[in-house]
């Protein structure tokens, strides 16, 4: 028997019948009700619950979404770790940051509050959120859609991280927002400013946004007058206060990452640019994001506005996935279970991870054990806006210093490396250490990769390292230099090269 | 006889003869693979407490385990009402042979022929990688191959029954993480139809999404510790080098020919040309999304050398079929009828002489299962050495060790959440191999080692031993029977071990 041919060469159909509903296929005015009617679940009980709910959903979320910011603050405190969580927070509440950017001036006019200033992130975090729900308004036809995307906003593992820290994004979400937001509602002025604050903020943010809103709004004069505004101030920004640095890191919420975009809903929003395809503004909206996707992983600005975006999108995907006639009618509410689980089970690790996050109580218990002496730490960059911060004592090297190639980075990896006395003393003097905080993840890989390695034989088998903190997961050493060695005074870390050579530990809180 | 009784007789028959013919070779050897006691391990473990063991209670450093349970919920039922070493050779085997009525059906939705469909199953039961797969190895690839076949099948039907086709994504997803292969080909799929101006069927996309979120949430979810750690490395990422090596060797042409059998790599091939460039059907481009997804992998070194083998040998198959259905209409048209039969003998007898011959004398391997003489050396270090005792061992006997001996040894072959899986099986083969019995002795106090096996398994990793079996005054004999020694260590260091430095 022959088999049975299909198609034949010539004769296949067109594309564009692809199972995506167009534009307007989705229900219309009558709101919630039809939609649930529509997707085949349009029970009495359920449609009078949802119109019921309709009104109240943007308000009751808002609400929801500053509650949320507060659980993993709230965690953090009932497993006895009250402090902020995240090293950038340390870096700019205590004045560490290599460059005293505009966000730093925010700060210092909040400082009266002290640690509660962790509030005005929480609170910038609900701002953020309104303007998000007063944009998607702008943006999205349906109600329905609209609180999708509202709630995949708020589930965002960005939203939780940027506004549970103390970071310049904590500023720039709600500054970017109200500038889409202006833009889209035809307030020039407010765009005129809210785009060049952005700016100033996080250039790379505000380009991102410039190109979105150019290419996506059809009021292009006052977004290009705003985008020139903003030019100076990026401009300035670059120059004087926070120089940007792209530094390639691909960053995962799934895999661990507390400021990483989430490849579920990136998944969610390549879907949805997919399936809207051939919708002329879906198509430009998608490029754009897949652009954003591309740039996210070298500087956090970008990384942000590819986050947000991609909460838009999925709520699109989304909202279509319900409101479509589905072939596989059984697979319909499997597959929007599916979606609600992953987000929830997302969520749930997300605020796991930032109640996990460093300072640790076991980190703070270890800074305790220095000696108000002002030695010189050498600690993984990663934990040294701790120990400037808590414990007052210079790091070396410090946070992002070794991002890139530097003498003194170098030197730290032979000291790291060796395993005679030798080779390590020179360079434990000329950089004036004294102390050394070894934690687990170094002898897990990070550093060594077996126990009597490198510096690791050398902390074991040396009279001149004690132990001075004994917890088994973060180890604190000092090194005392042999009789006779001219060492420069506690509290410098001397060196040779680079911006940061002097890391003395100024401003430091005690 | 009507001919569908018929054809299912033939069919059962050939089912039978498969399944016959694959417990033979698998009894061949007494004992199932090493492999297999993880399986044994976690079946026991199911019958004590209800759920598999996450935490290897027999680790040197303590370790945690993830994967999908339930082909191991699956044998733990089968061993409530048999014997487990029995189960391990008889479980795997009768899934494996599902697959020859699975390919039958496949290819009786492609041609509509039930002689074509009949070779079809012939080319699956014996196809060589396929024949060895499972043999003698309770690992989850024995349900994963059936249910992915299923999944494809489900997936020709999918208008019709689309149940089947959610149940068996669900089934392989819960089974093996070999369910990304599957979405990876339908993504090739939908690639190839844009390319070719075919439209995708809503329901075809609607069954790729279901399988896309469910197997995202549930490797999320169970591999959520291996994903923080490795990120996208995951499959390579954990593997120490000489095992990645070995595991995702070079993918050969000869190779190729070898795992799928001469046979039908040639009528594979034959319809991805006639699909590519005569006549196109959907069907025979979803296989060919998964061969070519399986190639791919198999080259990019995801997806271990011996697994993308086994998909292609499955996929070229399965793309026979439409080739001898050509085969057949255009020798009914020529002058030769008569002789078909004559030429069906001569392909079937060319299949057992290419294939079903180096199928068999390939799964009749020495080597995969541990001997009675390992077996009792177990027994041994179960009973009279002291409970916690380290026991230096090829990765190999490690399982053996957890299952029969109930003894901490420092490597086993599961290496996902290791810490430094490189550095430690550098020290074992430093402890085997080092001619000086310090260093030797150095690197098994660092491992708290109080007794070393030297059994096949290590005769297989090792082609000279060092110190430990030459030095008698440190490492002294404690058992030995005719193939297997057990050495116990007497010397020691004052260096510090890894868990007292910490």
């Amino acid at each position: 028997m022959a088999p049975r041919e299909e198609e034949t060469r010539g004769t296949g159909s067109g594309p564009g019948s692809g199972p995506a509903n167009g534009p307007g296929s989705g229900p219309g005015k009558a709101g919630t009700g039809n939609i649930l009617r529509k997707a085949g679940t349009g029970r009495v009980a359920g449609e009078w619950a949802a119109r019921l709910l309709a009104p109240l959903a943007t308000e009751l979320l808002l609400l929801g979404g500053g509650l949320l910011l507060l659980v993993p603050l709230l965690l953090r405190v009932l497993a006895g770790n009250p402090l902020i969580p995240g090293a950038e927070s340390y870096a700019h509440l205590h004045g560490l940051s290599q460059h005293a950017g505009a966000y730093d001036l925010f700060l210092t006019a909040l400082s009266p509050l002290g640690d509660a200033r962790i509030l005005a992130s929480v609170l910038l975090g609900l701002a953020a959120a309104y303007l998000f729900a007063r944009l998607a308004k702008g943006l999205l036809r349906h109600e329905h859609e609209r609180t999708i995307a509202l709630l995949l906003f708020l589930v965002n593992p960005l939203f939780l991280s940027v506004f549970t820290a103390m970071t310049p994004m904590t500023l720039v979400v709600p500054l970017g927002l109200l500038a889409a937001v202006a833009a889209k509602e035809g307030r020039d002025r407010l765009l005129a400013v809210a785009l060049p604050l952005t700016a100033l903020l996080s250039p790379t943010a505000a380009a991102a946004l410039a190109a979105a809103l150019l290419l996506l709004t059809k009021r292009r004069r006052p977004t290009a007058v705003a985008s020139l505004v903003a030019l100076p101030a990026a401009a300035a920004s670059m120059l004087f206060l926070s120089p940007v640095t792209f530094i390639p890191s691909v960053q995962v919420a799934e895999f661990g990452a507390v400021n990483g975009l989430s490849l579920v809903l990136a998944g969610l929003a390549v879907m949805e640019g997919v399936a809207a395809w051939d919708e002329r503004e879906g198509r430009a909206a998608f490029l754009l994001f897949l652009a954003a996707l591309a740039v996210s992983p070298l500087e956090q600005g970008f990384r942000v506005v590819a986050g947000f975006a991609s909460s838009v999108l999925a709520a699109g995907l989304v909202a279509r996935l319900a409101r479509r006639k589905w072939s596989l009618r059984d697979a319909q509410p499997l597959v929007l279970l599916l979606v609600a689980c992953l987000l929830l089970f997302l969520l749930l690790t997300h605020i796991g991870a930032i109640t996990r996050e460093p300072p640790t109580d076991k980190l703070v218990r270890t800074l305790a054990a220095l000696p108000p002496d002002g030695g010189v730490v050498l600690s993984p960059p990663a934990l040294s806006p701790f120990v400037e911060a808590l414990a007052g004592h210079p790091a070396l090297p410090r946070e992002h210093e070794c991002d890139s190639p530097s003498e003194r980075c170098n030197d730290v990896e032979r000291l790291y490396y060796t395993w005679r006395m030798d080779d390590a003393e020179p360079i434990l003097a000329e950089y004036n250490i004294t102390y050394l905080l070894i934690t687990q993840e170094m002898r897990d890989g990070a550093v060594w990769n077996r126990d009597d390695e490198g510096l690791l034989f050398l902390l074991d088998h040396s009279e001149r390292f004690k132990r001075v903190a004994a917890d088994p997961q973060e180890e604190l050493w000092k090194y005392t230099p042999p009789a006779g060695t001219g060492a420069a005074p506690a509290g410098t870390a001397t060196g040779t090269t680079g911006p940061t050579a002097d890391a003395t530990g100024s401003g430091a809180a005690q | 006889m009507h001919s569908r009784t018929k054809y299912g007789l033939l069919l059962l028959g050939l089912t039978l003869l498969v399944l016959g013919l694959r417990l033979l070779v698998a009894y061949q050897t007494a004992q199932p693979s090493y492999q297999s006691y993880f399986t044994i391990l976690q079946t026991e473990a199911i019958h004590k407490t209800g759920l598999p063991e996450y935490t290897d209670p027999y680790s040197y450093e303590g370790r945690r385990y993830e994967f999908p349970p339930l082909f191991y919920y699956l044998l733990a039922l089968v061993t409530l009402v048999a014997p487990a070493a029995a189960a391990m050779k008889i479980v795997p085997n009768i899934l494996m042979a599902t697959l020859v009525p699975i390919a039958y059906l496949i290819a009786h939705r492609l041609t509509k022929s039930r002689g074509v469909s009949l070779l079809v199953a012939l080319f699956a039961g014996f196809s060589p990688l396929l024949f060895t797969s499972g043999l003698n190895d309770a690992s989850t690839i024995s349900l994963a191959l059936p249910l992915g076949a299923a999944f494809v099948l489900a997936l020709l039907d999918l208008e019709e029954h689309p149940l089947r086709a959610l149940i068996a994504a669900a089934a392989l997803t819960f089974v093996s993480p070999l369910v990304w292969v599957f979405l990876a080909a339908f993504v090739a799929y939908f690639l190839i139809l844009a390319a070719e101006k075919m439209r995708i069927t809503p329901a075809m996309t609607e069954a790729a999404l279901f399988a896309f979120l469910l197997a995202a949430w549930y490797t999320i979810i169970t591999y959520k510790d291996a994903l923080q750690r490795y990120g996208f490395g995951i499959l390579a990422g954990s593997l120490p080098t000489t095992v990645r090596l070995a595991s995702f060797g070079e993918f050969t042409l000869l190779g190729m020919v070898y795992a799928v059998g001469v046979v039908p790599l040639m009528l594979g091939s034959a319809s991805l040309y006639r699909s590519s460039f005569e006549q196109r059907s959907r069907r025979v481009f979803f296989l060919a999304a998964l061969g070519l997804v399986a190639l791919l992998t198999g080259f990019a070194q995801l997806l271990p050398l011996r697994t993308a083998l086994i998909l292609l040998s499955i996929v070229f198959v399965l793309l026979a079929a439409p080739a001898l259905s050509v085969l057949a209409a255009y020798w009914r048209k020529s002058r030769f009828t008569r002789l078909q039969p004559w030429g069906v003998a001569l392909l079937i007898a060319f299949f057992v002489l290419t294939s079903v011959l180096p199928a068999i004398v390939a799964g009749v391997y020495p080597g995969s299962s541990p001997t009675q003489s390992e077996l009792d050396a177990m027994a041994w270090l179960r009973n009279s050495t002291p409970a916690g005792s380290v026991v230096l061992a090829a990765p190999k006997s490690g399982f053996l060790l957890d299952e029969l001996a109930h003894r901490p040894s420092i490597a086993d072959e599961n290496y996902l959440l290791i810490s430094n899986p490189d550095a430690i099986l550098g020290d074992l083969d430093q402890a085997y191999t080092t001619p000086s019995t310090v260093a030797a002795t150095e690197v098994l106090a660092r491992y708290n080692v109080s007794y070393i096996l030297v059994g096949p398994a290590e005769n297989a990793r090792y082609q000279e031993f060092g110190a430990v079996l030459q030095d008698r005054t440190c490492f002294p004999i404690a058992y030995r029977n005719p193939q297997t020694l057990v050495l116990s260590v007497n010397c020691t260091l004052s260096a510090p071990s890894v868990a007292e430095a910490r």
